[in-house]
């Protein structure tokens, strides 16, 4: 039942250093905190098994759906599976302001990738002139 | 008398004069009158700089999220394929995974504190992590991750934080069982000390300093922890994975003599030989406050 997983993968350690010193300012203003190395370490790999954990639990959420691909409804059944709930809302709201955020993007991506291709349909057909007057001429 | 007003007047220069008839009714007609414009600018720019100030706060703040909010989403979507089984992942996921793993972090942070500051240390340490992870049901999933030896029983202890509020009930976690065997059973190593016999020392003094209480200091996370004390509730029902025989008390609010809540049998409370008045449930609605307590045989009060 154990899944091996592969040990390549660390989540970056100036990233947990930074979430755990905020939060330890946060529960101690008056002085500070500090974190060892081994500490951060536990840190970085607790979150990835709860990466798995969380994972694991939304995919089987998935394949009972008779789905093929994870989305967000999964996360957020699995979530509430593994007694994490009190993270459903602060997660739905991040996930809605990532998306208002990204639905400006891709206008502007959408808009670059037309003017691309006009760009390059203009030199292609100039190229394709090109050649033919050589042929003619 | 005019020849006085005369030598006044032509003593001061003329603005002066004016300006003290205008003046007189002071303060109180200066407010009825339309407002002096330098006053009233100098209020106006002010709430301006404070509006200023705090708009740059909240801005910064904002940003202050989405630079928190960069796990790379590459790194975690490798991470989750590591797993064989998982095929598809929607462009959603990972970044719920993302904020799921920067909450989760947060979580066992405060908690790991929690550890830290009952120690009376200020650096955090594996050993701390290991702590909370035993203490918390939810993360039962973690407790071979960071091995339990790594849970040292430090000071002892007298030297807990605060005094806290008679009446609060302990959590105290799991003692005894030390042959329950497995992962989970923590056996006694938390505050480790053996002064679970109630008969003992628990009537001596109230041992406010003996266990720290959960609740008091866990600040924002009162919600979790309030699951952690149905999770210990469950328990005590023989269900349920992780924490076995967790014994939580409540303190006589007259005299501080503790009774374990497994010994209260009746909301009458009979414990032994002493009778409990129990006023109510706290705010949890999990263990009874109690106003006094006496003795069921002489009928004799302790406090």
């Amino acid at each position: 039942m154990e899944k091996v997983v592969s040990e390549a993968e660390e989540l970056p350690k100036a990233i947990v250093r930074r979430v755990v010193k905020e939060k330890l300012s946060e529960c101690s203003p008056d002085y500070d905190f500090n974190v060892h190395k081994d500490a951060l370490l536990a840190f970085s790999e607790s979150a990835r098994i709860f990466i798995h954990y969380l994972s694991a639990t939304a995919n089987n959420i998935c394949k009972e759906s008779k789905r093929q691909t994870m989305n967000a409804e999964d996360v957020f059944k699995a979530l509430e599976e593994i007694e994490f709930s009190e993270f459903v809302k602060p997660l739905g709201a991040s996930l809605a302001e990532f998306k208002k955020k990204n639905a400006g993007k891709k206008v502007d991506q959408s808009r670059k990738m037309r003017r691309k291709r006009r760009e390059n349909r203009g030199f292609i057909c100039r190229k394709r002139n090109q050649n033919q007057a050589k042929e003619t001429g | 008398m005019d020849s006085n007003k005369q030598a006044q007047s032509s003593s001061y220069p003329p603005q002066p004069t004016t300006f003290s008839i205008t003046h007189p009714p002071n303060s109180a007609a200066i407010a009825g009158t339309p407002p002096v414009p330098f006053h009233h600018l100098l209020q106006q720019q002010q709430q301006q700089l404070q509006m200023f100030w705090s708009y740059q706060r909240q801005e910064i703040e904002q940003v202050n999220d989405f630079r928190n909010h960069q796990l790379p989403l590459a790194r975690i979507k490798k991470i989750m394929k590591a797993d064989e089984d998982v095929r598809m992942i929607s462009a959603e996921a990972p970044i719920l995974f993302a904020k799921a793993c920067e909450l989760f972090i947060l979580e066992l942070t405060i908690r790991s504190w929690l550890h830290a500051e009952e120690n009376k240390r200020r650096t955090l340490q594996k050993n701390d992590i290991a702590a909370a992870i035993t203490r918390t049901d939810i993360f039962d999933f973690l407790v071979d991750i960071v091995p339990r030896d790594e849970i040292k029983d430090e000071v002892g202890l007298g030297g807990m934080v605060g005094a806290t509020a008679s009446g609060v009930p302990y959590f105290y976690p799991p003692m005894g069982h030390p042959a329950s065997g497995g992962p989970a059973g923590p056996g006694g190593m938390m505050i480790g000390r053996p002064a679970v016999d109630p008969t003992g020392a628990m009537y001596a003094q109230p041992p406010s300093q003996a266990w720290q209480s959960v609740w008091q200091t866990a600040g924002a996370d009162d919600g979790s922890f309030a699951s952690g004390g149905s999770g210990g509730e469950r328990n005590l029902d023989g269900q349920g994975i992780g924490l076995v025989g967790v014994f939580v008390f409540s303190k006589c609010l007259g005299c501080g003599r503790v009774y374990f809540k497994d010994q209260l049998m009746t909301m009458a409370g009979l414990v032994g030989d002493c009778s409990l008045i129990i006023v109510g449930l706290d705010v949890w609605s999990v263990f009874p406050i109690l106003l006094s307590c006496f003795d069921a045989n002489t009928g004799q009060r302790h406090c």
